[in-house]
């Protein structure tokens, strides 16, 4: 009895034991909070000076447009072209050609937009996860300089966060496999100061001041799953 | 908004008050391990239970507006408990690389044969615990391996104090017999 008391604490011990990795951390704290607040805390004055500017620069972008919107040509204009249907023609027949859009009256050509481009968003997990097997099927396949170009994709593009070790650890083979040790061992070293207690840096270890890896160990790098 | 997919720093939100990040990371920093226990104990792989996490703290981050302070510890955890029954529905479905990760978890130390030891008694800890029914194995998690008190494991899981206390009783007994089994069976194989 004790013996088995004993076995089954040694087993809840070992459960408490276990810590997620420092990572998690970055990347929990890297999730981004929703702005608008409602209740519980109070929003800043600043919040409310920001959100003024910024509906009057909305208003300042959008409002002549809104109050001219784009007229059809079947609409009765104060510049009426020839090419215009009237109201009755269009309703007797049907018109040669569907309606179009047409430029504001007040402008000579269509305005260009006036809204910035949106910020894009960082990639899901899914896409990341996407991206970091293509650079694993080119490594597969000996095709460094396609895994680079994917892994350069992953960082500028999909400016991918949450497989970042896991990105930067397939970076290292890449490097490695090219023929690069030493550059392969300088990103290894640095991936171990960073991420000591990641469970990928013992295979980073392997990247140390080593020669170039077997195709074995690029057969496994490492990709989680979703 | 939803920020189901966008990650850019918390700190770098210019949106959200420095209050907010502040209380977000001190959120994070009392549960996230312990969630992150919870989710392996269910049977998460650590990679999984890395990204179950972050689902979950995603889902807080969402709707924290409308959990009160006293309701967070019990907020996290029930949405661990769905997110990990999602993992574990589509297990069969993800990638082998995830088995990769499954003794490589966590941020144990100790020499190798410490951590063989450690991950061997965590496989059949969790071995165990899966054979168990999952009521009866969640208050076995939360009261054995997190600690907690039984009023405590069973305000987490929403069931009277009296019926906690009677699951944890059926999963010691039943866990305590799946492990004189296993024992019975180790002392047979060795000479």
């Amino acid at each position: 009895m004790t013996n088995r008391h004993d076995g089954a604490e040694r087993l809840f011990q070992a459960g408490r034991d276990e810590l997620p990795g420092r990572e998690l951390r970055e990347r929990l704290l890297a999730i981004e909070l929703p702005s608008e607040r409602r209740s519980v805390w109070p929003v800043p004055r600043f919040a409310f000076a920001s959100a003024a500017v910024a509906l009057a620069t909305t208003l300042l972008l959008f409002w002549p447009t809104r109050r001219e919107p784009p007229r059809l040509a079947a609409e009765p204009t104060a510049d009426r072209s020839a090419a215009a249907v009237t109201p009755s023609a269009s309703e007797a027949e049907p018109a040669p050609e569907p309606p179009r859009r047409i430029a504001p009256v007040s402008s000579a050509e269509p305005p260009a937009p006036r809204v910035a481009p949106a910020k894009r968003p960082p990639a899901t997990l899914p896409t990341e996860l996407d991206s970091l097997r293509r650079v694993r099927t080119a490594l597969a396949a000996g095709d460094t300089h396609a895994a680079l170009d994917e892994l350069d994709r992953y960082d500028r593009e999909l400016r991918g966060t949450q497989l970042r070790a896991e990105a930067s650890l397939l970076r290292i083979e890449a490097l490695s496999r090219r023929g690069d040790p030493a550059a392969a061992s300088r990103l290894a070293a640095a991936f171990v100061e960073r991420h000591p207690h990641s469970p990928l840096v013992d295979r980073a270890r392997t990247f140390l001041a080593a020669p170039a890896a077997t195709g074995s160990n690029t057969a496994e790098a490492p990709i989680p799953s979703q | 908004m939803v920020a189901t997919s966008t990650f850019g720093s918390a700190l770098d939100q210019p949106g959200t008050a420095a209050a907010d990040v502040r209380d977000f990371r001190k959120i994070v920093d009392e549960h996230a391990s312990f969630i992150w226990r919870v989710l392996r104990r269910l049977g998460l792989a650590p990679s999984d239970a890395d990204d179950a996490s972050q689902q979950v703290f995603m889902i807080f981050a969402q709707k924290r507006d409308r959990v009160p302070e006293e309701r967070i510890r019990s907020f996290l955890y029930g949405s661990a408990l769905r997110v990990a029954r999602n993992f574990r529905r589509g297990v069969e479905r993800r990638s082998e690389l995830a088995r990769e990760f499954r003794h490589a978890g966590g941020a144990d130390v100790g020499g190798p044969e410490e951590q063989a030891e450690l991950v061997e008694a965590r496989d059949r800890l969790d071995r165990l615990l899966s054979q168990l029914p999952e009521p009866q194995r969640r208050v076995m998690i939360l009261v054995e391996v997190e600690q907690l008190e039984v009023a405590e494991a069973a305000k987490l899981e929403g069931i009277p104090q009296g019926t906690a206390a009677s699951r944890l009783r059926l999963a010691r007994a039943r866990f305590g017999d799946l492990l004189a089994a296993l024992e019975r069976e180790d002392r047979e194989r060795s000479p």
